[in-house]
């Protein structure tokens, strides 16, 4: 144990102080660094998510909300648009469309609805289970399966819209076909199913017992061609095998609700002539492109972000000059302990080298807590920065 | 054998000064200094040990002079043949009874760590009596015990000189005896010549030499004076 044990013994033995100092230099280093890798991590997120989808059509308003909700299934509610757009699109020849449908929850996730095409737009694939078979049946993306523990074959209750509205729809228990893999994206966050399963989520579509075959007590009025039966009929709330057949959805398709369009042109000049015919100052409709709209969020962010970067630097600048205090301070009240090493004959240069260590060890406890730090918070980036975000 | 001859020192410029004309003091004797408080006793104890160096005048210990050596000679020097023992102990609370003897051999790159040195310092602390107190923190001893601690730091070196400013200053009175009973035991034992300052005169007798400093701190020692 030389000059270094000693340091380390004096560090040790004063682990308060030691511990202080430590505590203040992660701080100082850990959140700008921190922060910066965050909005670094922000910004890979939402331009690869933008740029990996060439084109959002939905309902004129926010373009920040309709390319929140379509890209990361997040932010304010925004108004629906009819299905007759979905065809809209397929009609002009120019671009596949594929329909977004997030109004419900389950546990907590956003229930999306959409086709097959969007897990071939998005090459998700499934490594559990099986793509979705038939009405009822959901895909879970890969971490609302680990943090709900679910696997192929369970079953997954939608969130009801409203626990004091009876005549509301009722939460459908869905049923687990399949999980999808990994992509580092809000896929991982959502859970997925066929858009008329979503439909019968928001109660246009249902199943209950044949009206033809059930107890007259139960009928409101029976016609040769209309029967209305009372809500005391048996409706189902999860799609079986035996009762798929008895689902109907109410009211024309064309205006069965969608959140928003993917439109996915066939080349350049088919996107910019599908974006031409939303141009019109009476349309209802907005068509965007999300790079566009996720460069100006992010141009935003970075403005505040300069903002905070400017104070990070203050707030050190002031640490520092703290801990230069303290180490002053600290110098002084040892002074006495130096003068005695030297009087016994140690060169003022190893005294120098003692000081010099006790505040190497502290800023080597500093990074190593930084770097656990970091680790820590790289490994929980996604879910932090959607947690604090949206 | 430490010799002044027409050593001067001053602090800056027109600070304490300090003239010593000539003074001997023999190999193995035990001297006593004694004098009011700053009149120069810690100083000249300082000029002995290399810590300060004189602004005319020689000094010699043994064949070496001391006031011609450089910064880092006089370290080696100290290091190799002077044993410092403080009034206020000084030693490192952080530290073990046993790591607070070993310290020298820590901070000084010319001292060899060795198996022999441990045996050393264990067997100092034994004579000193503070066998089974070796892996405790400094803290946790009394003022006599810590004294004995100084001690034994001062002496794991072999140092052919002890030099010993005020040792019992903050001891009791039942213990000032004790503590000098030993330094006089570790001395006789380790053929080391024992130099100390104090304002104790019951401890008198029991040096061979005492050597009084002059109370104004601009006049000269009038050499070494037997008592």
């Amino acid at each position: 144990m030389g000059v270094i044990g000693l340091a380390f013994r004096y560090v040790l033995f004063h682990w308060g102080r030691s511990a202080l100092l430590v505590g203040c230099l992660t701080i100082i280093a850990y959140l700008p660094l921190a922060i910066s890798w965050l909005t670094q991590t922000f910004q890979s997120q939402l331009s690869s998510r933008a740029s990996s989808t060439p084109l959002l059509i939905g309902k004129k308003g926010s373009r920040f909300d309709l390319t929140m909700n379509a890209l990361y299934f997040e932010g304010r509610a925004i108004d629906l648009i009819p299905q007759k757009e979905f065809e809209r699109v397929e009609e002009t020849g120019l671009a596949r469309a594929i329909p977004l449908s997030i109004k419900h929850r389950a546990r907590g996730a956003p229930i999306v609805g959409t086709t097959l095409d969007y897990f071939e737009f998005r090459k998700l694939k499934v490594t559990a289970g099986a793509m979705i078979g038939r009405l009822g049946d959901c895909l879970l993306g890969h971490n609302v399966a680990r943090r709900l523990g679910l696997s192929p074959g369970d079953g997954l209750l939608s969130d009801p819209d409203n626990v004091f509205d009876i005549a509301s729809s009722y939460p459908l228990k869905m049923r687990v076909a399949g999980i999808l893999h990994r992509s580092f994206t809000p896929d991982d966050d959502a859970i997925f199913v066929d858009v008329k399963t979503a439909w019968v989520i928001d109660g246009i579509g249902h199943g209950h017992d044949d009206v033809a075959k059930a107890d007259p007590s139960l009928l409101l009025e029976k016609g040769e061609k209309k029967v209305v039966a009372s809500a005391a009929i048996t409706s189902y709330t999860e799609i079986t095998d035996d009762n798929i057949n008895t689902f109907h959805f109410h009211g024309d398709p064309a205006n069965f609700p969608l959140t928003a369009i993917i439109a996915v042109p066939h080349d350049e000049k088919s996107g910019t002539l599908l974006a031409g015919k939303y141009l019109s100052a009476d349309e209802r409709m907005q068509i965007l492109r999300p790079t566009t709209v996720v460069g100006e969020l992010l141009g935003m962010i970075f403005r505040v972000k300069r903002f905070f970067d400017l104070q990070s630097g203050f707030l050190a600048v002031a640490t520092l000059l703290l801990l230069g205090l303290v180490m002053t301070l600290s110098a002084r009240l040892r002074a006495r302990e130096m003068e005695t090493l030297f009087k016994i004959g140690c060169a003022r240069g190893t005294i120098s080298l003692l000081h010099l260590a006790e505040w190497l060890i502290i800023a080597s406890a500093s990074a190593i807590l930084v770097g656990v730090l970091l680790a820590l918070t790289l490994s929980f980036a996604p879910q932090l920065m959607r947690a604090v975000l949206f | 054998m430490i010799r002044f001859d027409d050593v001067r020192f001053r602090y800056g410029r027109d600070g304490f000064s300090l003239h010593v004309p000539n003074l001997v003091i023999n190999n193995g004797e035990r001297v006593a200094i004694v004098g009011p408080s700053g009149c120069g006793k810690t100083t000249l104890l300082h000029l002995m040990a290399g810590i300060r160096l004189p602004i005319a005048g020689r000094i010699n210990v043994d064949e070496t002079e001391v006031s011609r050596l450089s910064d880092s000679a006089r370290r080696r020097f100290r290091i190799s043949s002077i044993g410092l023992v403080f009034q206020e102990f000084e030693l490192l609370d952080y530290l073990t009874v046993q790591e607070n003897i070993l310290l020298p051999f820590r901070i000084h790159p010319s001292l060899h760590w060795s198996k022999e040195v441990v045996e050393r310092a264990i067997s100092l602390a034994e004579s000193v009596g503070l066998s089974d107190k070796k892996t405790r923190p400094i803290q946790r001893l009394s003022q006599g015990e810590r004294q004995r601690v100084a001690i034994c730091r001062a002496l794991v070196t072999k140092p052919r000189y002890i030099l010993a400013d005020e040792p019992t200053g903050n001891l009791d009175p039942s213990l000032k005896n004790h503590i000098l009973d030993i330094l006089f035991d570790v001395a006789n034992r380790e053929s080391a010549t024992l130099v100390m300052v104090t304002h104790d005169h019951s401890l008198l007798s029991q040096f061979d030499r005492v050597l009084p400093l002059d109370e104004c701190t601009s006049k000269p020692v009038e050499g070494a004076r037997s008592q």
